[in-house]
């Protein structure tokens, strides 16, 4: 698991708390994973699942005064968690780069992204603004956007939510980073131009060969584009597996229930929707135990404890009553 | 088939001008909605599906007349909503109402929620007496599923999903006969929304409503329709049973919205199946000419540059605006 060659990200026992006014809060409690060269990992939960957090604490980007971040990160054997703003800068970007779910939060308002993309380039490498420039159309052209040579000139506002994707996703790819991580980027979208985009990643992984870690909420998305999945819940990673068993043979309830709740596409149209009672937990109300319990039909005594992940390597849930099958 | 529909509407427009004639380009008309006609039946769900910008949402905020129409005839119950005026429509107002979107904007965050239940009712039964009202206040709350000592407290005591709750309860105080729903559940988690699906369909069932549910997703959509319509760029595309548009689409619109859809099934290739579109929706400013889709149709010839489709009956319950409607495999 450990081999430090083999993985590209290891984060191991990763907590994140926020000192609020209305006392500490644990938004990350003990998360681990790994992401291998060239893989996609993907990252399902609800909202408040604790899935952006722990990204957001692994591209060193919780700046809040107030949190505390314990744990360890290491991106090719280097521990990223205490390292200086300088060293940051030099791996994020260049060897890491992130993409969020609404593209104007990337994008600033008042330059043209064809500006934006080489002002990336020139900051991690020595290309002149006229390389720099160069280098944007053709980055724009290896995202699909139509007319690259004019769109390099253009202003966020002048195109649509989809092309303002890909020019995001341009400029992440600017440095040909190893690791890319996808906060939702296509949850804005309209399901046709998801589909370009969820293409485009694709192919991107195939020529660039970067990893991708791929955060959301859509299960259908996970199915597309993932190979191995980690869902999280409540701020802890309830089940991890490859995608194969996380649709086929899910242990922890709540994968199965959430895989239940999706109306499907195809088939039959069942009658009644199977959902999960209640409501995910509060950050600041926390269930005791297992933080599923209080919406989980399979729960016994000793949900009242908090599991810890079981199982082998390849697939483990944190369950008492499936988790060890 | 005997049954009068709810609501008939017909060649329903509703543009928008943008700009003034002082900007670049002077003002300019944004045909948001053209020229669209459809029947709602008592005790049915008619989907309304469609891109960002199809104009799902202003087609069914027309035909509650939240918006004033451009032209054509709205007909909720036999009598013309299209030209009435505000006062004329008020008494109308009680039998159709609207759930939004998002549940955190359509609540007032300085309102109890009881308060924000009984509003329609003290608008519209003033006469009715306090007690009358909070009884019916009470009633509401539970047919939502939400407590009794919810009454009292403020939206941002409420999660998501119990605030959609709220919205749903506000919209029956006045025993609505019909619903527009206006991606009632896109905003919420997908453990929580299948909740809220779930209850819209009990309360259809128990209190015979109608819905108009507008969203994007097509799987929603699916599991709540028995008939939809498929918007692009203002018009319907196509139009049909539930079951037969998802099975066998006759639009290549459909056909590619439909496949664009991811499916939470690692069994069968979903990529095998995938046609992509190229290209965005054009703007509603300027559409194409001819067919509104022949930009990015994978089957557009000469004719559909021209010539727009009208959207005709290819059976007695299907309909659809192609001038090459994909043959389907039981009845081509």
């Amino acid at each position: 698991m450990a081999d430090a060659l083999r993985n590209l990200l290891e984060v191991r026992d990763l907590h994140v708390a926020f000192r609020t006014s209305r006392g500490k809060v644990q938004a990350i409690s003990g998360v681990s994973f790994d992401v291998a060269p060239g893989e996609v990992l993907g990252v399902v939960g609800e909202s408040g699942s604790g899935k952006t957090i722990s990204l957001l604490a692994v591209m060193g980007l919780i700046t809040d005064p107030n949190a505390e971040i314990t744990g360890s990160i290491r991106f090719r054997g280097k521990e990223l968690l205490g390292a200086s703003n300088k060293e940051l800068r030099s791996i994020r970007g260049r060897e890491i780069a992130m993409i969020f779910q609404d593209p104007m939060t990337s994008l600033t308002p008042v330059y043209t992204i064809g500006w934006q993309i080489a002002e990336q380039v020139r900051a991690h490498g020595p290309e002149t603004a006229k390389q720099a420039r160069d280098r944007a159309v053709e980055l724009l052209t290896a995202v699909g956007l139509p007319n690259p040579g004019e769109a390099v000139d253009r202003y966020p506002h002048q195109l649509s939510g989809g092309m303002r994707q890909r020019a995001v996703i341009a400029m992440a790819l600017s440095c040909n980073p190893a690791l890319l991580v996808a906060d939702e980027p296509t949850t804005a979208l309209d399901v046709t131009v998801q589909a370009q985009i969820l293409d485009l990643l694709a192919r991107l992984r195939r020529d660039f060969g970067s990893a991708i870690v791929f955060i959301t909420h859509d299960m259908g998305v996970i199915a597309e584009i993932a190979d191995r999945v980690l869902v999280m819940y409540a701020g802890r990673v309830v089940e991890r597996a490859n995608k194969r068993d996380i649709f086929l043979e899910p242990r922890h309830p709540y994968t199965h229930a959430l895989l239940q709740s999706i109306p499907p596409i195809t088939g039959d149209r069942p009658r009644r929707l199977k959902s999960i009672a209640g409501t995910p937990p509060s950050l600041f109300a926390m269930p005791s135990g297992c933080a599923f319990g209080p919406r989980c039909t399979s729960r016994v005594a000793a949900c009242s404890a908090v599991p810890g992940l079981t199982g082998e390597p390849a697939h483990q849930a944190a369950c008492f009553v499936t988790g060890m099958r | 088939m005997t049954v009068a529909p709810l609501l008939i509407a017909k060649n329903v427009s509703k543009c928008f001008t943008v700009g003034s004639r002082f900007s670049a380009g002077g003002v300019k008309v944004v045909h948001a909605v053209d020229d669209v006609s459809l029947e709602v039946r008592p005790g049915e769900t008619l989907g309304l599906v469609g891109e960002s910008g199809c104009g799902k949402s202003t087609l069914g905020r027309c035909l509650t007349r939240l918006y004033e129409v451009s032209g054509g005839e709205i007909l909720f119950e036999s009598e013309d909503i299209a030209r009435k005026t505000t006062a004329q429509l008020r008494p109308m107002r009680q039998r159709m109402q609207m759930v939004f979107q998002d549940p955190y904007a359509s609540l007032n965050p300085r309102r109890r929620v009881g308060d924000i239940i009984a509003e329609p009712l003290r608008v519209h039964h003033a006469d009715r007496g306090t007690a009358k009202i909070a009884a019916r206040v009470r009633e509401l709350i539970d047919l939502v599923g939400l407590a009794p000592d919810h009454i009292e407290r403020y939206p941002h005591e409420f999660s998501g999903g119990q605030r959609q709750r709220i919205g749903i309860a506000r919209a029956l105080a006045l025993e609505p006969k019909l619903l527009v729903l206006d991606e009632p559940v896109s905003a919420l988690d997908v453990s929580v929304q299948a909740q809220i699906v779930n209850l819209l369909a009990d309360l259809q069932e128990r209190l015979a409503l109608t819905y108009i549910f507008i969203a994007h997703d097509l799987s929603v959509v699916r599991q709540v329709s028995n008939r939809v319509a498929v918007m692009y760029l203002g018009s319907i595309v196509e139009t049909g049973d539930t079951e037969q548009v998802f099975r066998a689409p006759q639009h290549p619109y459909t056909q590619a919205l439909i496949s664009a859809v991811p499916v939470a099934d690692v069994r069968r290739d979903g990529r095998t199946a995938r046609i992509v579109l190229t290209g965005d929706v054009p703007s509603p400013i300027n559409p194409p000419s001819g067919c509104r889709f022949h930009t990015r149709c994978r089957f557009a010839q000469d004719s559909c540059k021209t010539e727009r489709p009208l959207l005709t009956a290819s059976s007695t319950v299907r309909a659809v605006a192609c001038h090459f409607p994909l043959a389907t495999p039981n009845s081509a």
